[in-house]
């Protein structure tokens, strides 16, 4: 075989020279950042804080003793105890009972109550008579877990009495089967978040997404600051890395990424602890999960500060996308329920799939291999991210230059 | 007096509507994200609710009477059985892919413990991760579960001679009627435009106030904007502010007619009333983000504290956690923010129809809000006098 020693040479000669501007972009990165007062104040306070801010609201977990109101027009022992029942669930408290409905809906409308229980006049004679009796339930709307906590207090009240009432008349049947078997003995077992609280649910995908947005927001801003020298100094950084697209973008994401290992042991690991959210998986897979997230993320914000070119109008773009972000990542609304086009929006942010997957590693115990859509997902991301961000810096960001 | 008065408005606002002019930003903050936003949370849902949750079922016993179980659980509207597994390792596998949000087992024996009365359990395993579609799940099984025997015993009772008004009686003795009061079709996609999307346009109003009140520090131009408004800091405030809350003020009525138009939420109370809250929520925005960039007149702690307060609105302000729920501490800033005022008005009118009393308290704490900055402007003069910027 012939070989040219010369070619092999010129080639490592390459390959040292894009080796080292690689090393002078990450270490200019490095510099570049932390003389930024500004950027890094962003990435240690807004990790630091947010995580708490967000677990003060949603720590309750879940709501206890929606306050409701009792219009007993029936005024039995059988109506009382219904009544009774109600109050003693966790789910609503009954605050007050109401002579007429007109006075109930009063005590709606002053928000002294959020819901009102009418008990009709034939409320016990229809069940004596063994006729079907009927609850009228009202809810306010204004926020749904109310409802929720109406809806399943009333419900599970209905049925208990229910099955009361039932069983006193079977034992008059002869059948004996018809007698054990209503209703079918259930048990419904909470997973993932088996307090059923509202911070189980939202917090792991708010820590995704915290993460996400300081980081692109401080690489922006990076970004942003050094095009705002290249005005002052017609055209020129002088603090910038004098290096080719390609070992740019690799020195940056280098940098960025020894930087962001830290931020996210702290809201992936500490904070589950320190707040009792859902750890049921395996920390190595929830950190493997990280890798993809971090590169993606990093170069998500490259692609990103293209179309972001100065330092306030960053932060204005972070702050309203992290909004849509948040709703699209599907946090508060399942996916499989969303418009398509939203869904194949989501797709492209990166957040989505590491909602996605730390849910699935962090409350419900899935390894990496059962999350691997997700895993690989982050992984499609970064290529597709690398690749935008290089061809914009080389010809749109080229392009800018030369004007 | 009064034409100078005049005099000096026009020049301040015409400076104002000029810097609108040459700043596309301006717009796209004003116009272009209240309007996505409307835009986004009208379609995000597929449908209001979310139905037909991916579902599994593990039926252990493949008898006639576990397979009525599983019709009676696939022809529940909320729960949609996709898979029929094999064993429950298999289904906690498809769970923790998450190809599915729950399933149900049903025991071996089922049948035949049914008839010896041996009370089986059907056993609902729901991934709680999400709470909406684990709660329709919840409700679904739980009506299952005590209808899945209906049919039987149906069948047992009127061959016994009982009518079938007797036999409903007996099976379900209490029927619970539900009403959602104002939004009965427990559409999620009307509560979440109505609260978050006014969210949106707050925060938008926030960022923009802030940015355009101390970029003029940042920019050394102060002095010259006090100048166009004839040294007067009122004067120069509401030239810039003015053109703004005109503006947002259109892009929160449209969003308006996104909802109750095109999207047909529903609108119990005159449009006025909700065209009145958008404006006071606009005008109360802005004397909020005054109030701010008079305190801390530094251009990026300012905006950092709007953003803050208008990010943590959505969370804080009471929309989907109810305020009385959260620690008392936590419970009071939710009053602190515009946001929440905008929500209860929503609420009281829109939603609920109210008489115009009811809401007359929180159209009055937006005018405070809007009134609160006058006591602090003039602070912000002394700083645009002598303008230090702080990067």
């Amino acid at each position: 075989m012939c070989r040219n020693p010369n070619l092999t040479l010129a080639k490592m000669n390459k390959l040292t020279e894009i080796l080292h501007d690689i090393s002078r972009a990450f270490v200019t990165e490095y510099k570049l950042l932390f003389t930024d007062a500004g950027a890094l104040l962003f990435i240690i306070f807004l990790p630091l804080a947010y995580p708490v801010l967000y677990s003060l609201v949603y720590n309750p977990e879940i709501m206890k003793d929606i306050p409701v109101a009792v219009v007993d027009d029936c005024r039995t022992p059988m109506s009382r105890q219904y009544a009774r029942m109600l109050d003693a669930t966790d789910l609503v408290k009954v605050a007050g009972y109401a002579a007429n409905m007109q006075e109930a809906k009063t005590m709606l409308n002053r928000k002294d109550v959020f819901g009102v229980v009418h008990l009709p006049e034939d409320f016990s004679r229809k069940v004596g008579r063994g006729e079907q009796a009927d609850i009228e339930v009202y809810a306010d709307m204004s926020v749904f877990l109310r409802y929720k906590n109406i809806m399943s207090a009333t419900t599970v009240v209905g049925n208990e009495l229910g099955s009361k009432a039932q069983s006193s008349k079977l034992t008059g049947l002869e059948d004996a089967q018809a007698q054990h078997n209503m209703p079918v003995p259930f048990r419904i077992v909470p997973l993932g978040n088996s307090t059923m609280g509202m911070a189980s649910a939202i917090l792991p995908g708010i820590l995704v997404m915290i993460l996400q947005q300081v980081f692109v927001l401080c690489i922006c801003m990076v970004m942003a600051t050094s095009r705002e020298r290249k005005l002052a100094n017609g055209g020129i950084d002088p603090q910038a890395a004098n290096v080719g697209a390609f070992a740019m973008l690799i020195g940056k994401s280098l940098c960025y990424f020894t930087i962001m290992i830290g931020p996210m042991i702290y809201l992936w690991r500490f904070m589950p602890i320190a707040f009792s959210l859902p750890q049921n998986g395996h920390l190595i897979d929830v950190f493997m999960l990280a890798v993809p997230f971090i590169f993606a993320v990093i170069f998500f914000a490259l692609t990103m500060q293209t179309f972001v070119r100065k330092r306030e109008s960053v932060f204005c773009v972070v702050v309203v996308t992290s909004v849509f972000f948040v709703f699209i990542s599907g946090i508060s609304w399942p996916r499989f329920a969303m418009n398509p086009f939203w869904t194949i929006v989501g797709d492209a942010i990166p957040s989505t799939w590491a909602v996605q997957g730390l849910w699935g590693i962090s409350n419900m115990g899935a390894t990496l291999a059962q999350q691997r859509t997700c895993y690989l997902a982050l992984w499609l991301l970064t290529a597709a991210y690398f690749v935008i961000s290089y061809l914009l810096l080389r010809f749109v960001d080229h392009q800018r230059k030369i004007e | 007096m009064i034409k100078e008065f005049f005099e000096i408005l026009r020049s301040s606002v015409a400076r104002g509507l000029n810097e609108v002019k040459h700043h596309p930003m301006y717009l796209g903050c004003m116009v272009a994200v209240p309007v996505f936003a409307a835009v986004f949370f009208t379609t995000l849902l597929a449908d209001g609710v979310a139905d037909n949750v991916p579902s599994a079922v593990v039926d252990l016993d493949q008898s006639p009477a576990s397979r009525s179980v599983v019709r009676t659980i696939d022809s529940y509207q909320s729960v949609d059985v996709k898979y029929q597994l094999d064993s429950y390792s298999q289904a906690m596998d498809y769970l923790r892919q998450g190809k599915i949000m729950g399933f149900v087992i049903i025991p071996e024996g089922f049948a035949s413990d049914l008839l010896a009365q041996r009370k089986p359990e059907l056993s609902f395993y729901i991934n709680f991760s999400c709470i909406t579609p684990a709660s329709l799940m919840q409700k679904g099984y739980t009506t299952v579960s005590l209808m899945s025997n209906a049919g039987v015993m149906h069948g047992t009772l009127s061959g016994m001679g009982m009518t079938d008004s007797a036999i409903s009686a007996m099976l379900q003795p209490y029927v619970t009627h539900m009403h959602a009061l104002g939004n009965p079709w427990l559409d999620y996609g009307l509560y979440l435009s109505n609260s978050f999307g006014s969210t949106v346009l707050a925060l938008m109003v926030m960022i923009l106030t802030a940015y355009s009140v101390t970029v003029e520090i940042k920019n050394h131009t102060s002095q010259q904007w006090l100048q166009s408004a004839g040294g007067s800091m009122w004067m120069a405030v509401l030239g810039k502010l003015l053109p703004q809350t005109l503006i947002f003020f259109l892009s929160g009525w449209t969003m308006q007619l996104i909802f109750y138009g095109f999207a047909g939420y529903p609108l119990n109370c005159p449009m006025w009333q909700m065209v009145l809250a958008v404006l006071m929520l606009v005008v109360a925005s802005q004397g909020f983000a005054l109030t701010v960039s008079s305190l801390i007149v530094n251009p990026r702690m300012a905006l950092s504290m709007c953003c803050l307060s208008g990010i943590l609105a959505f969370s804080i302000a009471g929309l989907s956690f109810p305020v009385e729920q959260m620690y008392s501490g936590v419970g009071i800033v939710s009053w602190i923010l515009p946001s929440r005022y905008y929500f209860m008005i929503y609420c009281n009118q829109a939603l609920n129809g109210l008489p115009f009393a009811y809401s007359a308290p929180w159209y009055a704490a937006m005018i405070v809000f809007a009134i609160l900055p006058s006591a602090l402007l003039w602070h912000l003069k002394r700083k645009c006098l002598n303008p230090v910027y702080v990067p």
